[in-house]
């Protein structure tokens, strides 16, 4: 059926012909590269194995004292806070630079060293100074989800450990990591 | 000649249901903008968050370049909230035209990359991108073409993500999905004792049981192959994605009720619109029908039965 469908295309609409057959070309050559340059998708979701562990650690938005979980939010709301934040954890656990420019600068030496790069770093990439804009967003969002003015946010780490049986978890270690 | 018989059976059925089609899917693109309204997740309610994810994906490093972030942002992302939501409605109710469907493809491919570098995440949530794609044709044969392509990428998801999974080693992998399962939902599996979340904990004990689920979620992947090939086992599609879906929100929290619109794609689904297409239409026949026959004579059904 799918050939029927392109032989199809070839003889009754050949425009649609090459913008389809293109576009499946291009599809699986960027998933050879495993590069995702949208719309050509890359769909190994969850696909990376994970080594077997007890250990994990969670990211914690607490407002004024309280937990952004206890406070009812869609889930696509809570997806989007708990996505931004960890952005954010990672940025300023790389010292300010994104982590993205981190990993294009091991992987992509030619690119780097291309003439053009200088003038996209400054674009492409996160900067040390949108660390406290996200930080003055994340308090707005917060307030809204609170209805009321926030004081204080707390962007808290705690790292877990359980048993051998996961019947039971335990807190072994917190750090605060920004506080604003 | 059997395979282009089956193709052709196939763009006969999209071509005959092309309006109603188009119906069922800018309503349900209305809910979906309903519900993201609710969710607060129109680009002017999440507002504009430096810190974007913009990942190595070329597509987000030209938006960025073009500072469309900045343009898309305070009354910029009211504006396109704004032309998402009418161009829907009018592609909804003016079915004659199709400009409003071009100005919502394009809107929705500016929102789908814009929410994904301000959300933190490019969540592969793209039936309503694709599936938007095909309405931009009012020409029943252009519109078929681009249908069956839609069908054939949803195809290619899910099979594609299978082939990833088989790849990577997934099968001998016995860890994979307790692991995942325990990393995904982490203190909540210990704290809350709910049915779902003392199920998830049975899972992440057992990991061999959570490793024939995974196993199980890979076949389901794996059908869609056969999309590929003929459309008459479709309905062994509609039930491995509807299971693939409650899974995905059971298991692991991901609903992208975005992709659903891709079972439009699927002959039992085709097949039902149309056949309601056609009850209406009966009904509207057979009102007429009474409506217009003098009194005293019998209906079509007396006459026949009368013969006995």
């Amino acid at each position: 059926m799918f050939l029927d469908f392109f032989k199809s295309l070839y003889k009754k609409q050949p425009k649609l012909f090459y913008l389809f057959g293109s576009f499946f070309i291009l599809q699986i050559f960027f998933v050879l590269l495993k590069l995702e340059v949208t719309p050509f998708f890359l769909y190994g979701m969850f696909s990376e194995n994970v080594p077997p562990t007890h250990t994990f650690s969670e990211t914690e938005v607490v407002i004024d004292g309280k937990e952004l979980q206890s406070w009812e939010l869609s889930y696509k709301e809570k997806m989007l806070l708990e996505e931004t934040v960890k952005k954010y954890v990672l940025i300023k656990n790389n010292n300010g630079i994104d982590i993205v420019q981190t990993r294009v600068e091991e992987r992509y030496p030619f690119f780097t060293n291309s003439t053009i790069y200088p003038f996209l770093k400054e674009k492409i990439y996160n900067q040390p100074l949108d660390l406290a804009q996200f930080e003055h967003w994340l308090k707005e969002k917060c307030s809204r989800i609170s209805h009321r003015k926030v004081q204080q946010v707390n962007i808290v780490v705690h790292t877990y450990e359980t048993n051998s049986g996961l019947t039971t978890v335990k807190k072994t270690h917190s750090e605060t990591v920004a506080s604003f | 000649m059997k395979q282009s018989l089956l193709f052709e059976e196939y763009s006969g059925l999209v071509e005959s249901s092309q309006k109603r089609v188009r119906q069922v899917f800018f309503a349900f693109s209305l809910f979906i903008l309903v519900y993201n309204f609710v969710s607060h997740a129109w680009l002017y309610q999440i507002g504009n968050t430096p810190l974007v994810e913009q990942e190595i994906d070329p597509t987000y490093w030209i938006f960025m370049l073009l500072d469309l972030p900045e343009l898309f942002n305070g009354i910029g992302a009211i504006a396109l909230d704004g032309l998402l939501l009418f161009s829907c409605l009018g592609s909804f109710i003016f079915t004659k035209q199709t400009i409003t469907c071009w100005v919502f493809f394009i809107c929705q491919f500016i929102y789908f990359v814009l929410y994904n570098l301000l959300g933190g995440h490019h969540n592969i949530n793209i039936g309503l991108l694709f599936m938007s794609f095909p309405f931009v044709f009012a020409s029943p044969k252009l519109f078929t073409a681009s249908f069956t392509f839609c069908r054939f990428i949803f195809c290619f998801m899910l099979t594609t993500a299978a082939l990833w999974k088989i790849g990577r080693g997934n099968l001998s992998h016995i860890d994979q999905g307790a692991t995942l399962l325990l990393l995904q939902h982490k203190t909540t599996l210990f704290t809350n004792d709910s049915f779902r979340f003392q199920t998830l904990l049975f899972f992440v004990q057992h990991r061999v049981a959570s490793f024939f689920l995974w196993v199980g979620m890979i076949l389901l992947e794996s059908l869609f192959l056969i999309g590929f090939i003929t459309w008459k086992k479709d309905h062994w599609l509609l039930i491995s994605y509807s299971l693939f879906f409650v899974g995905g929100w059971f298991f692991f929290d991901i609903y992208f009720v975005e992709n659903l619109l891709f079972l439009l794609t699927l002959s039992p689904v085709l097949n039902r619109i149309n056949n309601n297409r056609n009850q209406v239409l009966r009904e509207k026949q057979q009102h007429e029908t009474t409506a217009n026959l003098p009194s005293g004579l019998p209906l079509p059904n007396e006459r026949s039965s009368s013969r006995h």
